[in-house]
């Protein structure tokens, strides 16, 4: 398809007026304090970043942990989204509902709920209690901090990857079923490949997300769970160190575009290796 | 297979559902704190809800900041991602990534930055400039769920509409908006609840105004109150009727204009 | 006699400011001015017993704004863009402000005309607004009858086993490590960081959680995920009401203060000192008082109230002489260092 300029011009005009005047000019200014201090320009807070041991381990910790939650919740997802593209459109929307519901409980209350079911003295303890086993520190771990995430972020991947199963066109793969292909075979050469951008969107917008929590480990973790957006926040309210504050946002947005640049020119790779595959 | 995947399904609403289960009882109690299971039963919570004025307040101020954000990050992002996957210029992939970078950014920072020019701006306390504030975190949904939807359309159909008659905009809202119905169902759902939970940005710029996060926000500094957990489950039961309602609706309208597609696998 | 009438100077001075203001304010038309506190559950009691009556007797309305964010301050007056027109602080935050340069000169003679106050009260910067406690609490049905009473019982993982809390926040908590390795309360300041973080290092291990705010450390003493905690005073009288098996000892407690104080290049500074004159009226502050154990200094309250309610309260004298008082100016001086070496502290 064939846009003009001015209509190109004219699509991306709403939103490049929102990202520019409440994103880019605001953030701009705070970013810049990462390079720019009382005294003009200053490689200071550079050089704390990259003196401070806590910010690169807490940097590491924090991609490790998205990308573990990502993989458990697009692993946990992608076999939930299956089950519910092949539902009719009205039973559907009913599990859709059902997947939806947690949405409206605030992430704080759902927190607490999970000390009151994974606590010491909680619901899974002391069934171990009655059983005669020894309870388990569950609570203030990094598993705590896992299944609090991924109870969060699973409806969102949940969704992603339906919203791309549904427009696969079903006669593709009742074509290969007709034509010989196993259940699973037609499954693997035709629905899995055409599904995969929706995993990656999935995938992408969990993963982010996953570098942003702050509330969650937190609440659920132990000393060693504080991940960047905690130190961020320590930064601007306790120390007002906003120097320091810029350059941890800035390293954590560099390398997750870098992340997110490999990860597309991965997926081209594949996509091409996947629609050759298809064509067989 | 069919009841393999259903038995797993079960299990992960069962696992989603879960916490919801277990804030039913934890409302119900006597006491002031939270606790489990509760030793006495009362509805004081709730009634605690609408006696203060601030907490219904709240709640409206949810929804109104929440659906309007919604709509806005779904215009802006929708026709963003048209000219994004189908037009060809300099810079589209920088583009794509300061669209989503708002996601990226610890929201600390983004309200941090907010604050400072909405105080220039004179916007602090205004919910429109609110409003606008959570359309941007709200937006990068939108544009990740629909250009991917987008990238899979074939433009064919479109084109062959064109053909037939349809000018540019027609054939786009009757051929590829049906289309993107899953990703923009989708986008909204994820638009909308971005901002219902926001609290950061909301803490830094709204003022006075006080939504429901920052309603529970400002009370955790002192103490944590079952209506809390009494909000979450009115919100829920509110929205299943809700839901419902929306349901006969829609199933209506479908009756009406299309017949059930058919979806086995 | 002399007294009396440089009694009745102050009143017509003070008369005199309100007139003065009330014509000023007729020509302005009606002033808002911006209050900005911790809002919650405890704002609407704030409007019914500071804001309102202050509405009523002056015309000048209060809008209030929450929460009390020391960011929001820097960010306003470094702009030049004021928002608010009083705000409460705390005590390290108010010492860190008025380095900075943050806050409006208090003109007293408008607050306290009748120079009723405790020096203790009146910071140049700042109005002291509350008093309030961390202190030791733990639960009474897990150590068989005894009891921890000190940060020295604290440390001691034998006599009293099992998990505690701590709050994340170096803040307090080396006092509390130095208490615990014997430093006499009058010696604390200037800390010892080395000796805290050393003596910190013993219970690390059996510290699994560490809080963040009021409203969890609390709720860590309901469900039994620790034995004992420090803890903010006013949340343990409700516990202890509903009969949870929950107590407190105020030995080496940290007495910390709690302020007003008016941005530099605020839009009304005499309407906020008016205000502030408002806020420590006697009757109002008792009854607020009962809401939230958090008393500030104004004279004339503890009159007010029942002697076994005072005896709860963090400035009672008994509980007063155990404590120390938080040394905010040293923190406002050594916190970012400090802060920092907490976080790696705290990972590794």
């Amino acid at each position: 398809m064939n846009l003009t300029r001015p209509a190109i011009l004219l699509l991306l005009l709403p939103a490049l007026l929102l990202v520019g005047l409440v994103f880019l000019l605001p953030i701009a200014g705070v970013l810049s304090l990462s390079v720019h201090g009382e005294a003009g320009f200053t490689l200071e807070p550079l050089r704390e970043l990259f003196g401070s041991k806590v910010a690169l381990l807490v940097l590491e910790r924090t991609f490790t942990l998205a990308l573990s939650v990502t993989a458990i919740c697009l692993a946990l997802g992608y076999p939930a989204a299956l089950f519910m593209s092949g539902l009719s459109s009205r039973a559907r929307a009913w599990v859709t509902y059902l997947i939806l519901l947690p949405f409206w409980i605030s992430i704080l209350i759902r927190t607490y709920t999970w000390i009151v079911i994974l606590g010491r003295e909680g619901i899974v303890n002391r069934g171990l209690a009655a059983v005669g086993a020894e309870p388990l520190q569950i609570l203030y771990t990094d598993v705590a901090v896992r299944i609090g995430m991924v109870q969060i972020l699973l409806p969102i991947v949940i969704l992603a990857c339906l919203a791309s199963m549904l427009d696969i066109d079903r006669d593709l793969v009742k074509a290969a079923r007709v034509l010989g292909a196993s259940r699973w075979a037609a499954f693997r050469k035709v629905f899995l490949p055409l599904s995969l951008s929706g995993v990656a969107t999935g995938g992408i917008i969990c993963f982010i997300l996953c570098l942003g929590f702050y509330v969650t480990p937190a609440l659920l973790g132990g000393r060693r769970s504080t991940i960047i957006a905690n130190l961020i926040d320590i930064q601007v309210h306790r120390t007002l160190n906003w120097g320091f504050a810029a350059v941890l946002a800035s390293a954590l947005l560099v390398s997750t575009l870098a992340c997110l640049g490999i990860f597309r020119l991965l997926t081209r790779r594949r996509a091409g290796f996947a629609a050759a595959g298809f064509g067989k | 297979m069919r009841l393999a995947l259903g038995l797993y399904f079960a299990l992960i609403v069962a696992f989603l559902i879960l916490p919801l289960l277990f804030l039913v009882p934890i409302s119900l109690t006597e006491s002031q704190f939270l606790e489990f299971p509760p030793q006495t039963l009362s509805l004081r919570w709730y009634a605690a809800f609408f006696e203060d004025p601030t907490w219904v307040s709240a709640a409206l101020l949810s929804f109104r900041v929440g659906i309007g954000a919604t709509l806005l990050s779904l215009v802006a992002g929708t026709l963003a991602s048209i000219a994004l996957v189908r037009a060809e210029f300099p810079g589209r992939s920088l583009l794509n990534a300061i669209f989503i970078a708002p996601l990226i950014l610890p929201t600390v920072v983004l309200a941090l930055a907010l604050y400072i020019v909405f105080l220039r701006w004179r916007l602090v306390d205004n919910v429109w400039a609110l409003t606008v504030a959570h359309a941007i975190v709200a937006m990068p949904y939108v544009v990740l769920l629909v250009s991917a939807n987008l990238r899979r359309f074939d433009v064919t159909i479109e084109r062959a509409a064109r053909v037939l008659g349809a000018g540019p905009v027609r054939a786009f809202m009757l051929v590829t908006l049906p289309f993107l119905t899953p990703s923009l169902f989708a986008a909204g759902v994820l638009a909308f609840f971005a901002s219902f939970d926001e609290l950061i940005i909301t803490l830094f710029v709204s003022g006075g105004a006080q939504t429901l996060p920052v309603r529970i926000w400002n009370d955790l500094g002192l103490k944590l109150d079952p209506t809390v957990p009494a909000v979450a489950v009115m919100l829920t039961a509110v929205s299943i009727v809700g839901m419902g309602i929306g349901e006969t609706i829609r199933r209506r309208n479908e009756r009406r204009y299309q017949s059930e597609t058919s979806t086995e696998t | 006699m002399a007294n009396l009438t440089r009694r009745s100077f102050n009143i017509g001075a003070a008369s005199a400011s309100l007139a003065a203001l009330s014509a000023g304010q007729a020509a302005a038309d009606d002033v808002t001015i911006v209050v900005n506190g911790s809002g919650g559950s405890l704002a609407e009691a704030i409007k019914r017993l500071f804001e309102d009556p202050f509405t009523t007797a002056t015309g000048v309305k209060v809008q209030a704004t929450a929460p009390v964010s020391l960011p929001k301050l820097k960010a306003m007056v470094e702009s030049g863009n004021v928002e608010w027109d009083l705000t409460e602080l705390n005590g390290d935050d108010v010492a860190l402000a008025a380095e900075a340069g943050w806050l409006e000169e208090i003109d007293y003679s408008i607050v306290d005309p009748e120079n009723k106050l405790p020096e203790i009260a009146k910071l140049p910067t700042a109005l002291c607004r509350a008093s309030y406690s961390t202190v030791l609490a733990y639960r009474t049905d897990r150590f068989g009858g005894t009891a921890p009473k000190t940060w020295a019982d604290f440390w001691d993982v034998n006599a009293f086993p099992g998990p505690r809390s701590l709050q994340n926040s170096p803040k307090a908590n080396l006092e509390f490590a130095l208490i615990a390795d014997g430093v006499p309360l009058d010696k604390l300041y200037p800390l010892d960081i080395d000796r805290a973080f050393a003596k910190l290092d013993e219970i690390k291990d059996h510290v699994p959680v560490w809080w963040e705010n009021g409203a969890q450390h609390v709720q860590l003493l309901v469900d039994g995920e620790v034995n004992m905690t420090s803890c903010w005073n006013g949340r343990i009288t409700p516990l202890k009401n509903e009969a949870k098996p929950v107590d407190i000892s105020w030995d080496g407690g940290a007495l910390m203060l709690s302020y007003l104080g008016i941005p530099k290049g605020a839009k009304h500074p005499k309407e906020a000192m008016l205000f502030m004159k408002f806020r420590i009226d006697p009757a109002a502050s008792a009854e607020f008082v009962k809401l939230v154990p958090y008393p500030g200094f104004v004279p004339g309250m503890m009159e007010l109230l029942e002697p076994e309610f005072v005896a709860t309260l963090p400035t009672a004298p008994e509980n007063a002489a155990v404590q120390f008082r938080f040394g905010a100016d040293w923190w406002a001086a050594n916190l970012a260092p400090v802060q920092d070496r907490w976080n790696e502290w705290l990972l590794v």
